[in-house]
Parts: structure tokens; C-alpha cells; sequence
């Protein structure tokens, strides 16, 4: 009997995972990855909680022991980008893989597939804005090879785009690391979330080169990519506005004056307080 | 924020120093948010998203600091705690060398 059962046993509790791979529908198969991001989500909203319970700085260090490895739950989606690597739902699954993967064959698989199933699409777009705030020379290579290779002219721009705004926050982030504005443990906690390689990467970086090219880049989007959305607006007044400032409101500029009422409804000037050194804050509560 | 901005403004009540705001909460909440949080300084009263002084500054991240010289130069940015108040510090030093 045994040599029966354990057969066919087998092939039923197999059939669910690898038939039902290939016929899933579209929409389950958007669902079982916004189902393995919500897993990571929560593991990290449970450590979250935890860290601010805890009551020192030994007790955080070993809450910051247990913190989620993205890699393993990214490693979850292999099976599902496997089935079809070519659909949206792999799209998204790849997009997230290559951000979050701690393994580096990993994401270069995620990466390589990515642009082999999806260069051509224009939800490539998306992705790149999801890499455009965390500077890494792999995410400037991603974004400069989609605007190398995509038939889009709005997603070219958007990539373009998310390149400026890496570079920018890679300046920024070099800055932080040379400028001696923070203190040793802030520093040391900085460097370990940026990654020795990133580091490394800033270190090397041509401060000088970079915020011409990001200027040069700037006035390319300018022109050519005016009219493609962004958040609310358009790439053109987004670009507009990061030219005003690199231009206007750099270190050893006059600042533009300010006009407005405050909280009693009275109107006063920043140029007001001329004659005197001044904090300017931007701030909220909402 | 708050806190160290109190402290900042304390510290150096007799100098020629100002922290001026520019507030992006809905500008009727302002009034109360400023006594909630014992906010003596005086801020623009912007509205949602920092409205046009936001825009015009191109301000996309909150807080966003700039530190202006007594002439209205733009000598620092996004410096926070220690390093701003230094900042502050130094140039009004710089402000009482000048006039000596």
C-alpha cells in the first residue's frame, strides 16, 4: 500500500504549488506579492515596536539582532517570478528583489531579469523612482540603463530624473560623511547603514564633476521632458525649481526675500531681520 | 526639533540672532500649535505643503534649515543640532570681529 500512497500523495500536495504557478491568475499573483511585502512589512513594524520599548542601549542592540533579513523574504518570489518572469505582477516582484535582496547574485538575477522582461515597458518607470533616494552606484547603472534603453521618451525622462536626484543625494550623502557635522556614533551608525560598498563609492565621488552634470541633466529635462508627469506637476517645473535653487539658493547666494503673514495674521519680510544672523526653518506639525 | 531650537533661541537672546519660521501646517491650527509647543519665534504662516514659500524655495523635505548671515547670505544648509548651532555661533562671532 505504501508504495501506492507516497506517489500519489506527493503529486497532490505538489500540484497546488507547481500547476498552480502556471495558471494562476494575474491578479493572485499580485496578491501573493503584495502578501510577501506585508510579511516584511510587519516583521519590521513588530521590531519598530519592540525597539521603542526597549529600555537601553544594550536591550536595542539585541532587538536590532532580530531585524528582518529582506534577502530571505525577497528569495520567497523566486518560485512566482520563475512560473512567468514576464508580467506585471514579476515586474513589481523583480522591482522589489533588486531593492531589498541582501544576496548579491540575488539581485544582479533580479536586475538582469528585470531588464530582460521589462526594459520596454513603462512601469520600468516606477522603478526607477523607487531607487531614486537611495544612492548606489547600482541604482545610478539601473536608472542610466533605462534611459539608454527604453523606446519611451516619458519614461527616458522619468529615469533621467531619478538620475539627478541620485546624484544629489549622493553629494549630499558624501558631504555627511566628510563634513564632520556629526558625531562619532552618528557617523559610525550612518556608514554602517549606507553599506561599505556605497561608502566607498562616496568617497571616490567627484563632487565638482557631479553638480555640473546634475545641472547639465537638469536643463536636458528641461527642454526635452517638460511635459512629462510627475507627483502633481511635471518633470519641466520639477527641473525649473531644483535649477532655481542649485542656482539661487546655494551657500554664499543672497537669499530671495520673503513676503507673508504670521500666525495673528500680520505681514512681515525675511529681509526684516537684516542686521542679524538667521535660522530659517521649515516647519511642520501635520 | 523643538527642544534644542528653544534652547538656541534662549542662549542667545541678547545677540543679533533671529530664528524665523516657515510653517506648513493649515494656517488657522498655527496659533495653537505655537503655544502647544512654547514657540516664542515668529513664523510664516505658509499653509499645506509650505505653499508658495515652500514652492519658491523648493523645499521637499521638512525640517529644511538655512542659516543667513546678518547681510541675507545663505551661508549653511541642513545643518541640525551641534553642527547648526555652531554655525550660528560663528558667524556671529564673525558679526563681533567685524565691528571692532
Amino acid at each position: 500500500m505504501r508504495t501506492i500512497i507516497t506517489p500519489l500523495l506527493v503529486a497532490t500536495l505538489l500540484t497546488p504549488i507547481l500547476g498552480a504557478q502556471q495558471q494562476i491568475s494575474p491578479d493572485d499573483r499580485k496578491a501573493h506579492v503584495a502578501c510577501v511585502k506585508k510579511e516584511l512589512a510587519d516583521a519590521e513594524t513588530a521590531l519598530f515596536e519592540k525597539y521603542q520599548k526597549a529600555k537601553d542601549d544594550a536591550e536595542r542592540e539585541v532587538v536590532m539582532k532580530e531585524r528582518p533579513d529582506g534577502g530571505t523574504f525577497a528569495k520567497k518570489l523566486w518560485p512566482l517570478v520563475t512560473a512567468n518572469p514576464a508580467d506585471d505582477a514579476a515586474a513589481e516582484a523583480l522591482a522589489w528583489m533588486m531593492r531589498i535582496s541582501e544576496d548579491a547574485a540575488d539581485k544582479k538575477k533580479a536586475t538582469e531579469l528585470l531588464f530582460q522582461h521589462h526594459v520596454k515597458s513603462e512601469a520600468i518607470a516606477d522603478v526607477c523612482a523607487s531607487l531614486a533616494y537611495q544612492p548606489s552606484k547600482a541604482n545610478l547603472e539601473f536608472v542610466e540603463r533605462v534611459a539608454k534603453e527604453t523606446p519611451h521618451d516619458a519614461v527616458r525622462g522619468q529615469a533621467t530624473w531619478a538620475k539627478v536626484q541620485l546624484l544629489g543625494g549622493a553629494l549630499r550623502a558624501a558631504e555627511s560623511i566628510t563634513g564632520g557635522a556629526m558625531t562619532p556614533e552618528q557617523q559610525k551608525g550612518y556608514e554602517e547603514y549606507l553599506g561599505a560598498g556605497t561608502l566607498a563609492w562616496l568617497k571616490m565621488l567627484d563632487g565638482k564633476a557631479i553638480a555640473a552634470s546634475r545641472e547639465t541633466l537638469l536643463e536636458e529635462i528641461a527642454t526635452k521632458f517638460a511635459d512629462v508627469k510627475a507627483g502633481h506637476g511635471t518633470l519641466g517645473e520639477a527641473a525649473k525649481a531644483e535649477l532655481f535653487e542649485l542656482r539661487n539658493l546655494a551657500i554664499g547666494k543672497a537669499a530671495p526675500d520673503i513676503v507673508g503673514k504670521d500666525a495673528d495674521g500680520v505681514q512681515f519680510k525675511l529681509s526684516d531681520y537684516r542686521g542679524k544672523v538667521v535660522l530659517l526653518d521649515f516647519w511642520g506639525e501635520w | 526639533m523643538f527642544p534644542h531650537e528653544r534652547s538656541l533661541v534662549a542662549k542667545l537672546a541678547d545677540k543679533p540672532f533671529a530664528l524665523v519660521g516657515v510653517n506648513s501646517d493649515p494656517i488657522e491650527e498655527l496659533p495653537a500649535i505655537q503655544k502647544k509647543e512654547q514657540i516664542t519665534w515668529r513664523s510664516f504662516a505658509a499653509g499645506p505643503g509650505g505653499g508658495e514659500i515652500a514652492k519658491a524655495w523648493n523645499v521637499r523635505s521638512w525640517p529644511t534649515i538655512y542659516i543667513l548671515d546678518e547681510d541675507g547670505v545663505i551661508r549653511a544648509k541642513n545643518l541640525r543640532d551641534e553642527a547648526m548651532e555652531k554655525k550660528v555661533e560663528e558667524l556671529l562671532a564673525a558679526m563681533a570681529t567685524k565691528k571692532k
